[in-house]
């Protein structure tokens, strides 16, 4: 680890271990990491988890700054709005709970209980939660972490079955409760116990000494995932995977061995590497797009992936492939180019320890993976990289991986077209505009979190701080395109609030970088000021903040014709309406939609 | 790591001032929660574990050194 944060590397799992390491943490490298309040809620005494977490956090390029409901106290402090959960204005809000504390008796009178008042009781315990939940949504707009349960310390011997179905029951139903409310997610506690086995889970000396129920070696894993969870909230995934082939994809040297001789089958070897494919083409499916890396020859290689029959990867699952016998540092920069994304979103898979060290030293920027020596390990190395997690997948995820496809197909056109016009008015765009609505929010946050290129004002919002937008008369528009080669999605957003009585001001603008270059901007800024003027503005104002990755916005405002005042521009509508681009043909989906933006 | 060491970093103080008759008496700082993760640093550095009596017991570190030495734990 860089930036001076080595000795967090290899502590021993003892709590005077993290206490050094916290001090020496708060010395000074603390104030190089981004700084994030978490108020925990707990049912339990969670405060022993506290310096794990802050380590763990650092992990991670955060100072986490954790506080503690007072025990016994966790829905009275979320209930409150003047509680000191609120006054201590949390980024995010973690709400850690156990049946054994929600529900007692539905552990101390199991037999005596039928199955549906068991499932009562744990209903319940889920809905105290969920009110829990809407307090804090309601009091503040931050992102909130709910933990889901695992079975409980003592099981099922003799003739008890085990308690798993109920424990199943509550967790669909909180799974039901985050997915309902934007920006609330579940923390999987009930798979981290499953992974770290509940006689480690539970320390039953702790459990009635402190009140806390988790033995060190569960505190550290929980602090780590919490992190690890708040990482993805706040960082956006990395959007494209390059990986390498031989030794990666198959096992062997294609050029030594030939397409019959690589390992790749039903049996040992050939099935671990198999399976890594599809590990990839899972990642492919949530949409991380998949490139190539690989010093071979592009013919032999283009051979194994047309008459290989054990190849899971097609050669059309690639957005990108990079295969010759140059540097791999120059064919990461050939992909982030092509793909138009930033050397930062992306990540790099290499079973070659030279190449990663290689790749790591000229591109500081990519995500160089850990690849185990082991084969047997690498899928798990793959599922332990935090680089891709995201903590929801939108149908704009999932379709990602079509849509560089057709992208392929339009360089192609392009290519043929006379000029640029030429191309555009071929391209049959059409433009779909409406307000940001419950349906929307999460793609248009996910939106505005991860656009880099075409973002004015480069400012970051979480969906529940959107909702807090929208309630407080803010207009927010999307923009969905399509054109003859496929459909781009939802890939335009912008948001507008008043500032005084005739004018109103473009907070957020974002373009996603697939769309660029098509005018499409235009489209949005015309919607959006439509709808402002409806709303009785006299003058539109737009901001361009430089975010050192946004220079592609830079002169969209003078382009259009807003004229510069005092570091930002403006568009009086005493010149008229701005005009919607003549290329572009415009669906409106909701024409009751127009009143929607208005905040009386 | 030396006992003294442990109980320092706990209490986030120099190991030359904890002494086989430090307590929580000598030190604010060395609450209920100071005093567990005391408790659980020992168990992890010496492969020992401490019963709850113990655990509420071993009040100084003299006591956490009689209770290594009872269950045959080389420290320093």
């Amino acid at each position: 680890m860089s930036n001076g944060l080595d000795f967090l590397e290899d502590l021993s799992p003892s709590p005077s271990a993290y206490h050094a390491a916290v001090r020496r943490l708060r010395s000074g490298p603390a104030a190089q990491l981004k700084p994030l309040r978490i108020a925990v809620a707990a049912s339990f005494t969670a405060g022993p988890l506290g310096n794990y977490l802050e380590v763990e956090g650092a992990r991670r390029g955060f100072h986490l700054q954790p506080w503690f409901a007072p025990y016994g106290q966790f829905e009275l402090q979320c209930s409150t709005p003047e509680s000191a959960l609120f006054a201590g204005r949390p980024d995010v809000v973690a709400i850690a709970t156990r049946l054994e504390d929600l529900a007692p008796s539905l552990w101390h009178d199991w037999e005596a209980l039928s199955e549906l008042e068991r499932e009562q009781l744990a209903a319940q315990a889920c809905d105290r939660i969920a009110q829990s939940i809407d307090a804090v949504i309601s009091t503040r707009a931050c992102p909130v972490v709910v933990f889901n349960f695992c079975e409980p310390s003592n099981g099922s011997w003799g003739v008890r079955r085990s308690p798993a179905r109920i424990v199943e029951f509550a967790n669909a139903r909180l799974d039901r409760i985050a997915s309902e409310r934007p920006g609330v997610t579940v923390f999987d506690f009930a798979r981290l116990a499953l992974e770290l086995g509940l006689r480690q889970v539970f320390d039953a000396r702790l459990e009635y000494v402190s009140r806390m129920p988790f033995g060190v070696p569960a505190q550290i894993a929980i602090a780590k995932g919490l992190a690890r969870l708040i990482r993805a909230i706040h960082v956006p995934p990395a959007k494209c995977l390059a990986v390498d082939l031989d030794d990666t994809l198959w096992g062997g040297i294609l050029g030594e061995v030939g397409r019959g001789g690589i390992a790749l089958g039903q049996d040992y070897p050939g099935r671990v590497y198999r399976d890594f494919q599809y590990a990839l083409r899972a990642l492919r499916q949530r949409g991380i797009l998949l490139a190539i890396a690989s010093k071979n020859n592009e013919a032999e290689v283009r051979e194994v992936f047309a008459h290989h029959l054990d190849m899971v990867l097609r050669w059309e699952d690639f957005a990108a492939t990079q295969i010759h016998w140059g540097d791999k540092a120059g064919s990461l920069r050939a992909i982030a180019e092509q793909l138009r994304i930033g050397l930062d979103a992306l990540a790099f898979y290499d079973d070659s320890p030279v190449e990663r060290e290689w790749v790591r030293s000229e591109l500081p920027e990519v995500t160089v993976i850990e690849v185990p020596t082991d084969p047997l390990q690498r899928t798990a190395a793959l599922g332990a990289c935090e680089a891709f997690d995201q903590v929801a997948v939108s149908a704009e995820d999932r379709r990602r991986a079509t849509l560089y496809a057709d992208d392929r197909q339009r360089e192609a056109a392009r290519a043929q077209s006379p000029s640029l016009t030429d191309f555009l008015s071929t391209l049959g765009i059409r433009v779909t505009v409406g307000p940001v609505d419950r349906a929307t929010l999460p793609r248009v946050a996910q939106l505005i979190h991860k656009t880099n290129q075409f973002n004015l004002t480069g400012r970051r919002y979480t969906e529940p701080e959107l909702q807090a937008q929208l309630d407080g008369g803010a207009i927010a528009c999307w923009l969905r395109a399509a054109d003859r080669f496929g459909d781009y999605g939802l890939v335009g957003a912008a948001i507008a609030v008043a500032e005084g009585s005739a004018s109103w001001r473009i907070d957020s603008f974002v373009l996603s970088c697939r769309i660029l270059g098509r005018q499409v901007e235009r489209a949005l800024l015309a919607a959006i000021a439509q709808r402002a003027a409806a709303c009785g503005a006299e003058r539109l104002i737009g901001e361009f903040a430089d975010t050192g990755r946004n220079a592609p916005a830079r002169d969209f405002y003078a382009g259009v014709g807003f004229e510069a005042e005092g570091g930002r521009w403006v568009w009086e509508f005493s010149r008229g309406a701005i005009e919607h681009p003549a290329h572009l043909s415009l669906e409106v989906p909701d024409v009751g939609s127009q009143q929607r933006g208005c905040p009386q | 790591m030396k006992l003294r060491q442990i109980v320092a970093n706990v209490l986030g103080v120099s190991p030359d001032e904890i002494r086989k008759s430090s307590s929580p008496r000598d030190f604010p700082q060395w609450d209920s929660a100071a005093h567990i993760d005391i408790v659980l640093s020992v168990e992890a550095e010496y492969g020992v574990s401490f019963r709850p009596e113990e655990m509420m017991d071993a009040l100084s570190v003299g006591a956490l050194e009689d209770v290594l030495r009872r269950k045959g734990a080389a420290f320093e």
